[in-house]
């Protein structure tokens, strides 16, 4: 199927389909994968490397996975210098997700990416994984510090990755748009907690995780719902999508774009499987795409 | 790495635990080497939502086979597959063995730990001379005896309950010195890999490689949720499954 082109500020997206940062490594495994898709969003990228949290860092729950990864990353120089040169042949829309303690740490990730090869940069406010007594994205007032310092030294595409992590997503979006995003991620992972009953202590290395998989997919749909019903701005829908069925259900809730996120660690040609299944179904219910 | 829609020729119960299973594979068979895993999915539905890790225990021309034992919800649903069903896997996974250094090698397994070391031996049997020891909790849960002794010198066996071989745990048999230009291959519990490293600091002329079984997300390199901490530093990390799951035991942190 010839899926229409879908156009979002500066940049086209050849199919609903984004592979969310964290599930796909840095772009340069599974090539043939990521060139049919609408886009790949990196690994989350700090200025300085990241170890990541002790393990364990992942941890199986019904229908779903606790992560506590904890940004390991080489930090944005290794990242420019040894990967990116890596993926200059990816046939697709390549968005680095950056992520930051302070508003000043993300102004100078956007300025330091802002001329190298990307399609545009995922603004990662939410990852549930670093040591911050309250993520940047669990406030309206920072989320739009961070957003309109990335847009006042960069062109780039800008997607905003936000949390549904104890804040009202809705304001957080305001803010977002009021600042210049291009468009909103909704959601990143969900504050998860396990315990190992035998040791009395928590499984994860990290002490908590963030919760991802089809366990959260209700919610985040709801959250693309709920703000799509009341702002104007281009939303990918990410939560769960697992089948080209979820994928469907998040374009009716309001989302222009999705993220396939866990669903790559169950099998890392979901995918294709989800583009060859989402053209058929879509005939079958007639939608346009 | 291929995904391979593979067909079940054959799953049969070793003990009531343990579980063996061979899938038609052409293509991922083709490229299995020793000391590499799979990841089985194993249910259609998203519960368990991960693929699950098997090392991959035997490999002929065009089928794999693994050997389990039940732990939890995945293995429990695995053991319910029947012959003609289909699993889908990646594989092979993983970095293959390096060419063992010394011309002796002893293997050492703790319960389903014997299982990757099958295969490796089977590899190993013309060109090396292999000894094993091999420890369960009792007689019954030894399995594989018949086919490592067609591929061993000398088999040493250990029960914890003494119902066969020596009474104890398989680590009470090694002697470091024995061990010298000995290239050293071990799978089993955490704890009994912690014992055969301290061989290591005993006697610098033993190679000791151990096999990881961990918790895996993705399996292929994806997800980095993998980690396992490197010796030399207390921060940095290999990833099970790109940079093992078999390490130097000089290498990492237990």
């Amino acid at each position: 199927m010839k899926f229409s082109n879908i156009k979002i500020g500066n940049l086209t997206f050849k199919n609903p389909l984004i592979l969310a940062s964290g599930t796909f490594g840095w772009g340069d495994k599974f090539i043939e994968v990521a060139n049919k898709m609408a886009g790949i969003v990196t690994k989350g990228l700090t200025i300085e490397p990241r170890k990541g949290n002790p393990p364990p860092r992942i941890f199986e729950s019904a229908s779903g996975i606790l992560n506590s990864v904890g940004l390991e990353n080489p930090g944005v120089e290794k990242f420019c210098k040894e990967i990116l040169p890596r993926l200059k042949h990816l046939k697709t829309n390549l968005i680095v997700n950056i992520a930051g303690n302070s508003v000043q740490e993300y102004r100078i990730l956007a300025e330091r990416l802002q001329h190298e090869l990307i399609a545009g940069l995922e603004i990662n406010l939410s990852c549930p994984n670093i040591a911050t007594k309250q993520m940047l994205g669990q406030n309206p007032k920072t989320t739009y510090k961070v957003v309109k310092a990335i847009r006042d030294v960069t062109k780039k595409f800008l997607i905003t990755k936000l949390t549904a992590n104890f804040v009202n997503p809705l304001l957080t979006a305001q803010a977002a748009v009021d600042a210049g995003t291009d468009a909103i991620c909704l959601i990143n992972s969900l504050y998860g907690i396990a315990f190992d009953i035998e040791t009395g202590k928590p499984v994860l290395g990290g002490i908590s995780g963030g919760l991802s998989g089809p366990a959260i997919k209700p919610f985040a749909l709801y959250c693309v719902w709920y703000v799509g019903q009341r702002l104007k701005i281009p939303i990918i829908g990410c939560g769960g999508i697992s089948t080209s069925k979820d994928v469907l259900e998040y374009l009716l809730a309001g989302s222009v774009l999705v993220e396939i996120g866990s669903a790559n660690l169950r099998n890392p040609y979901i995918g294709l499987e989800i583009l060859k299944e989402i053209d058929i179904i879509g005939r079958n219910y007639n939608l346009k795409m | 790495m291929i995904r391979e829609r593979t067909r079940i020729i054959q799953h049969q119960h070793l003990t009531p635990e343990i579980y063996s299973l061979w899938l038609s594979a052409p293509k991922i068979a083709q490229h299995s080497k020793p000391g590499q895993f799979l990841q089985l999915q194993i249910s259609e539905t998203f519960d368990p939502f991960l693929a699950r890790p098997f090392s991959i225990a035997d490999v002929q021309t065009d089928k794999v086979r693994i050997i389990y034992r039940i732990r939890g919800k995945g293995t429990n649903m695995l053991k319910t597959k029947k012959v003609g069903e289909y699993l889908s896997v990646l594989g092979p996974l993983g970095k293959a063995i390096e060419k063992p250094k010394y011309k002796k090698i002893t293997l050492i397994a703790g319960g389903i730990g014997i299982a990757p070391l099958l295969y490796l031996a089977k590899c190993l049997k013309d060109k090396y001379e292999i000894n094993l020891f091999y420890g369960t909790r009792t007689k019954k849960d030894l399995i594989l005896l018949d086919e490592f002794k067609l591929l061993c010198r000398k088999i040493s066996l250990a029960t914890e309950d003494g119902t066969k071989g020596h009474r104890g745990l398989v680590t009470d048999l090694l002697d470091s010195n024995k061990l010298s230009q000995t290239t050293v291959f071990t799978c089993g519990p955490k704890l009994m890999l912690k014992k055969v490293q301290n061989l290591l600091w005993q006697n610098s002329q033993i190679k000791v490689f151990g096999f990881l079984e961990e918790m895996l997300g993705c399996g292929c390199g994806l997800c980095f949720t993998c980690a396992v901490r490197k010796k030399e530093s207390s921060e940095d990390y290999y990833h099970i499954c790109t940079d093992g799951p078999v390490f130097d035991l000089s290498s990492i942190e237990l």
